[in-house]
């Protein structure tokens, strides 16, 4: 009889599923005071990064992203609840593409810049489309969204590139290889 | 293609999209223009009001979790002695996300006659379950009210008032000076019920402005007898009726008269 070997190897289930909370984690441990939307792209887009570069396969982001969601529900994270899951989902289809597109060579800095903005921007446009249908009042619909989406850019990016030092110092110290085993 | 080409590529795509939106944000005004701010016809209440309407006073607060001071920003009650009067508006002003809704306000028109010394306008909105009762910021940032000032000969008393006793339970039962306002579910149609749940709780939900391109309300200070003020709110629920307190800082003469209208105003 021949066993189906499954997509995810149990290790990197539980790295991505331990990356997932700890978006969780840090949306609830740390609140910056900055009162600028998309600032908390600095450091949720972190281990989404990671453990795309880390696994390096397609779907990783999404696996991070639907546990994340799922989570962020269950906390209830903010007023969204259930479309949390969109939310997130996004953010980790997002960064999957893009891992795709560059290789899943995001220990390069320019490459975490570009991922860590994008997702954080994909957040914004879904966070802003279910404001706009829900009629939630949001920070971004009163500065306007052409600079919301300039800071989300702007911290998802820093997020990113922070993301893609953790990866390059993992690589270097063998934790990971680039090549996926 | 290369690894850095790709880069390169995303990144101007990223760049256009950004552009695009910066785009959006600048013509976003042309290209949706906002409604015009339009008075919805009718008048919602129309009524005037004696002496006689003052049931509570004299006294040198107004209902909060704590009690709250009358004059604008001043929140601790001082000896002053005010006699209150609350008229149902019959209205409520419509807040939210202006993405999906038409928002509102509601013109509160006001004709005096025969006022001595000052008039205070604050307002309240009535609220539901565990909600506590808005009103209008007392003191502080974006803090609001309608003064009034007037100088008639005095009156010597108020018969009709008798001082609100401050209520442990932060819960109050007032009676409205109208009667011809639309009765409220589950309730007598000369009583309504306020009800604070915690320090602050309610204020600010409310604002009193005399411009609508400042929603969130000013101190507005003035002598004349006729004049328009807006009741309008920003925050996720108003409440669903409307009282104006009316309170003035000395007994007026027989001939005081106060003429309240209401319209509803879409912005």
């Amino acid at each position: 009889m021949a066993v189906i070997k499954p997509y995810f190897s149990l290790y990197e289930i539980a790295l991505l599923s331990l990356c997932a909370a700890l978006i969780v984690a840090l949306n609830i441990a740390l609140a910056i005071p900055l009162k600028i939307p998309g600032h908390t792209g600095i450091y949720w887009v972190v281990p989404v990064i990671i453990g795309v570069g880390i696994v390096k396969k397609p779907g990783a982001g999404t696996y991070i992203g639907f546990i994340s969601g799922i989570l962020a529900t269950l906390f209830g994270l903010n007023t969204l609840h259930i479309f949390n899951l969109l939310i997130y989902l996004s953010m980790g289809i997002t960064i999957d593409i893009l891992g795709f597109v560059f290789f899943y060579r995001l220990d390069h800095p320019a490459a975490g810049f570009i991922t860590g903005a994008a997702g954080n921007l994909v957040k914004m446009i879904v966070n802003y489309t279910l404001q706009t249908f829900l009629g939630i009042p949001a920070g971004f619909i009163l500065i306007g969204i052409g600079t919301a989406s300039i800071t989300h850019v702007i911290f998802g990016g820093i997020g990113g590139i922070l993301a893609a030092l953790v990866l390059s110092r993992l690589l270097k110290a063998g934790v990971i290889t680039r090549d996926r085993s | 293609m290369e690894f850095r080409a790709r880069v390169g590529l995303v990144f101007v795509l990223l760049g256009c999209f950004l552009g695009l939106m910066l785009v959006l944000d600048t013509f976003s005004g042309e290209m949706f223009p906002q409604q015009e701010v339009a008075i919805v016809p009718g008048v919602l209440i129309d009524q005037t009001f004696t002496k006689a309407g003052f049931l509570y006073g004299p006294q040198s607060w107004r209902p909060g979790y704590d009690p709250l001071g009358i004059e604008p920003g001043v929140e601790q009650p001082g000896n002053s002695r005010w006699y209150l009067m609350f008229i149902d508006l019959n209205a409520t002003p419509v807040s939210g996300n202006p993405q999906v809704k038409r928002l509102g306000s509601v013109r509160v028109t006001y004709n005096m006659t025969g006022l001595v010394g000052r008039a205070v306008f604050h307002t309240y909105g009535l609220t539901t379950g565990t909600m506590p009762t808005r009103t209008n910021r007392q003191t502080g940032t974006n803090h609001c009210a309608y003064v009034v000032t007037g100088n008639a000969p005095a009156g010597t008393s108020m018969p009709a008032a008798i001082p609100l006793v401050v209520q442990p339970t932060h819960q109050y039962r007032i009676a409205i000076s109208n009667n011809q306002a639309a009765d409220y579910a589950g309730m007598t149609s000369t009583t309504r019920s306020f009800q604070f749940t915690q320090p602050g709780a309610g204020q600010g939900a409310l604002h009193i402005t005399s411009d609508l391109k400042k929603p969130l309300g000013m101190v507005t200070e003035t002598s004349g007898l006729n004049g328009t003020f807006y009741v309008t709110a920003t925050g996720g629920n108003p409440g669903n009726d409307l009282l104006l307190l009316v309170a003035v800082d000395r007994p007026q003469a027989d001939d005081f008269a106060l003429r309240v209208r209401t319209e509803f105003i879409r912005t």
